[in-house]
């Protein structure tokens, strides 16, 4: 056990080829996707590619020929693995929190430089409302809605793009045809609500720890460190970005 | 089509009866001490089991170290991933202790049905 986390300290960075290197990398690929989608902890995946490893060396065999498919392999690996939770509450509150940030704080912006209120509209609230329900429905969907994506590829490809250009053109819609004003707020409270938002989802982001796939002799398929600082980071990036995008377009007006 | 003396030559159980006595067999091989997957595999085939694939031995193994019946342990290699070896706990022997026994009971019921010779009585075994 000792041994085991001595090990675990001198994690090297390796790609999927390199987790199990006797073994063909598009089963290794399938495979991981595979016990992604069954919610399988990256320790345990990282266990059973070493496992694949060690009879391969062993053995001289192909993986196809000793392991048989990657998706019934993983399914039957599966079965007796921990899962975790899948998308959990502190992912989905981070991303409601964040794309709030990312939305109102332009809006902020504009209205501070402006010397005016934040109207807040009907459409304003039709579309928060959507965007809750899109989450919601990401979280109830999450597992079939990612095996969709992986397994029909280019199917799964067009239904993201026919939904997001469905969600941006409702949001839309529903700007111009809302515009009655429910009621207005100071753009410093707005500016604090948001700035709050993205903090929250920086802070959200940094504390998960990521669920990299790792061997038992300390090979990661990427590093905790490097997958905690995009998750921090995503948010107050996207946000700088969109505030920028807001005074570029006031200055020029 | 094969006969039996040839399917003993080949190693070549029906399917459905391996999958009966696999974790069994398993369990059997690792009361004799620690053994890693492919030496147990190694250990089944000498056994006269046939061939036992990575895809039918790692998930058994597995779903008898989720039951407590076996612990496993990574020791480190020379470069490569090492080696998980596989020791049988005081709950797994005794688990082998009962399905041998039931095993036994099975296989005498069957041989007794098939030579009919069976009885009224029936047996679980259990």
């Amino acid at each position: 056990m000792n041994a085991q986390k001595n090990r675990n300290q001198h994690q090297r960075n390796t790609d999927m080829a390199g987790l199990a290197p006797h073994a063909d990398p598009r089963w290794v690929e399938d495979f991981i996707v595979e016990l992604r989608l069954l919610d399988v902890p990256g320790d345990r995946i990282g266990d059973a590619l070493a496992t694949v490893e060690e009879h391969l060396v062993d053995t001289r065999e192909s993986v196809e020929e000793a392991f048989g498919s990657p998706r019934d392999y993983a399914a039957s690996i599966a079965e007796s693995e921990p899962r975790t939770e899948g998308v959990d509450a502190a992912t989905v509150i981070s991303s409601g929190l964040g794309i709030f940030g990312i939305v109102v704080a332009p809006r902020a912006l504009t209205a501070f430089l402006d010397n005016t209120q934040v109207s807040v509209t009907n459409g304003d609230l039709a579309a928060l409302a959507l965007l809750i329900a899109l989450l919601g429905g990401v979280v109830a969907f999450a597992g079939p809605l990612m095996r969709a994506v992986v397994e029909r590829r280019t199917a799964g490809f067009v239904l993201w793009l026919l939904g997001f250009l469905g969600v941006t053109g409702a949001m839309v819609a529903f700007f111009l045809l809302w515009q009655a004003v429910v009621f207005t707020v100071s753009p410093w409270v707005v500016g604090a609500i948001a700035l709050a938002g993205v903090v929250a989802a920086a802070w959200l982001g940094w504390r998960q720890s990521p669920d990299v796939v790792a061997t038992p002799d300390g090979r990661t398929l990427g590093t905790r460190s490097a997958g905690r600082l995009t998750s921090a980071l995503l948010v107050p990036v996207l946000t700088l970005v969109t505030c920028l995008m807001a005074f570029m377009t006031w200055a020029l007006a | 089509m094969a006969t039996d003396e040839t399917r003993e030559v080949t190693h070549e159980w029906p399917s459905d009866w391996l999958r009966g006595i696999l974790t069994t067999a398993a369990l059997s091989v690792l009361d004799r001490g620690a053994a890693h997957g492919y030496a147990i595999a190694t250990a089944l085939a000498d056994a006269g089991l046939g061939t036992v694939k990575g895809g039918t031995l790692y998930p058994l193994l597995g779903r008898l170290e989720a039951a407590g019946h076996v612990e496993a342990q990574w020791l480190p290699g020379d470069g490569g991933p090492g080696r998980k070896v596989y020791a049988l706990t005081r709950a797994g022997r005794q688990h082998l202790a009962e399905q041998a026994q039931r095993w036994a009971a099975f296989t005498a019921t069957t041989t007794a049905l098939l030579e009919g010779t069976t009885t009224e009585s029936h047996t679980t075994g259990a």
